[in-house]
């Protein structure tokens, strides 16, 4: 798309934003955004945690879920068991903490 | 009575007098970017939702009767579904741009019809997301990221002073308008009353409507559409275009039935190829009133 003739035609406008942000640095990690990751996080081959609802309902009420995946620390994408992917988390010693907005989670999600 | 200067060119009036006193249906749009419509709609059911397809046409629409609030469901933050009345659905479908299209969509907060035209072109192309306003910019931001829309690009121009150093191959024009068809939606939170502003509305339709026409492409299509039933903000406003542009009207397909195009109003008459504008009421589609145009460029 960045190199797509109609991208230079815009161009020579005054613009507010342009597609989707997918990258951000946090500290020393190049975090991805939330939306990047709902649309994309799919092609990743590692770094994805599974999670039922009941582990969802600990995320969202900001509890942390053990999990066993085979990482150091960093960011995870969490996926909801048939329904897709959801956002990222935070693994750090042996544990994810969900990174969604508090602000988008609603009480009837689960 | 409200509306009752409509009486003349609203067929079946009383019928359409009970209807806007009943409250707006839920309509929910399923964005295909993300998901397949059948694994929404089978989610939905398996949670006890209502859930009827609307039209046969397309398999995104969907009335959800028992949904209280769409935006709190878990479909909502995944992207998966777009509350959306449904005859503004039916705006992106009667344009309908082809993929690897140029778009412009001249007033494009909210941002519903944006991210529609979005999945129509498959995420191809590119839309230019006007908007005037940077308070709208940020919700029509999240729209377009929670919706997976990744050809589009937010400007904030005045659409009637959109610069015209671009040409399009379709453009909409979805205008600020009196939104007296939706007083269904709003009339719980305040009675519909004629204001001074809603006077104005018809000189800024048409300096938008002749901008939108001379930035299309030769072959290029443009969809003026606005959510009133008033003439003066609809046929008056297209016939003006017609008077001072080599402008043609085109047929609309949206897979739902719609009233013509009025040929007068009060004094004034209209181009007879006003009849091929669509008039949408909430007494035939149980929707918000809407009013659309669809417009090419002669020879």
């Amino acid at each position: 798309m960045k190199k797509s003739d109609l991208i230079k035609s815009g161009s020579s406008l005054k613009v507010y934003k342009v597609g989707l942000k997918a990258f951000h640095m946090v500290s020393t990690f190049i975090k991805p955004t939330g939306r990047f990751i709902q649309i994309f996080g799919h092609k990743a081959t590692k770094a994805r945690v599974a999670v039922d609802e009941q582990q969802l309902s600990t995320l969202f009420a900001g509890g942390a879920i053990q999990s066993d995946i085979n990482i150091k620390k960093g960011y995870v994408i969490l996926e909801l068991k048939g329904n897709g992917i959801l956002g990222l988390g935070f693994f750090n010693n042996g544990k994810i903490r969900s990174q969604i907005p508090r602000k988008e989670i609603k009480k009837n999600f689960v | 009575m409200i509306f009752k200067r409509y009486q003349e060119i609203i067929p079946e009036f009383s019928l359409f007098q009970e209807m806007i006193r009943e409250s707006l249906p839920i309509h929910i749009r399923v964005n295909r970017l993300k998901v397949e419509p059948a694994s929404v709609v089978n989610s939905l059911k398996q949670r006890g939702e209502h859930i009827k397809r609307m039209g046969s046409r397309d398999n995104t629409f969907y009335l959800a009767s028992g949904l209280k609030s769409a935006g709190n469901i878990i479909e909502y933050f995944l992207g998966f579904i777009h509350p959306q009345a449904l005859t503004s659905c039916l705006a992106s479908i009667a344009l309908s741009p082809e993929r690897n299209s140029y778009v412009l969509d001249m007033c494009a907060a909210p941002g519903g019809k944006t991210t529609h035209m979005a999945e129509l072109m498959n995420n191809t192309g590119v839309i230019i997301a006007n908007e005037l306003f940077p308070n709208r910019h940020i919700p029509l931001g999240h729209t377009l990221d929670r919706l997976g829309t990744l050809n589009t690009i937010i400007t904030a121009y005045q659409a009637q002073e959109f610069p015209l150093r671009e040409k399009f191959d379709y453009i909409l024009a979805d205008v600020p308008c009196s939104g007296e068809g939706r007083f269904r939606k709003i009339k719980e939170s305040k009675d519909y009353r004629e204001t001074k502003q809603m006077a104005r509305f018809p000189e800024m339709q048409k300096r938008i409507i002749l901008r939108g026409f001379d930035l299309l492409k030769g072959d290029g299509e443009m969809l003026y559409s606005t959510c009133t039933y008033n003439p003066s903000e609809n046929e008056s406003v297209v016939n003006f275009l017609l008077q001072k542009r080599d402008a043609c009207l085109l047929p609309i397909e949206t897979g739902f039935d719609y009233q013509p195009g009025i040929h007068g109003w009060r004094n004034e008459r209209y181009d007879k190829q006003l009849g091929m504008a669509a008039r949408f009421y909430p007494h035939f589609i149980d929707s918000v009133g809407f009013f659309m145009a669809r417009i090419g460029k002669r020879g």
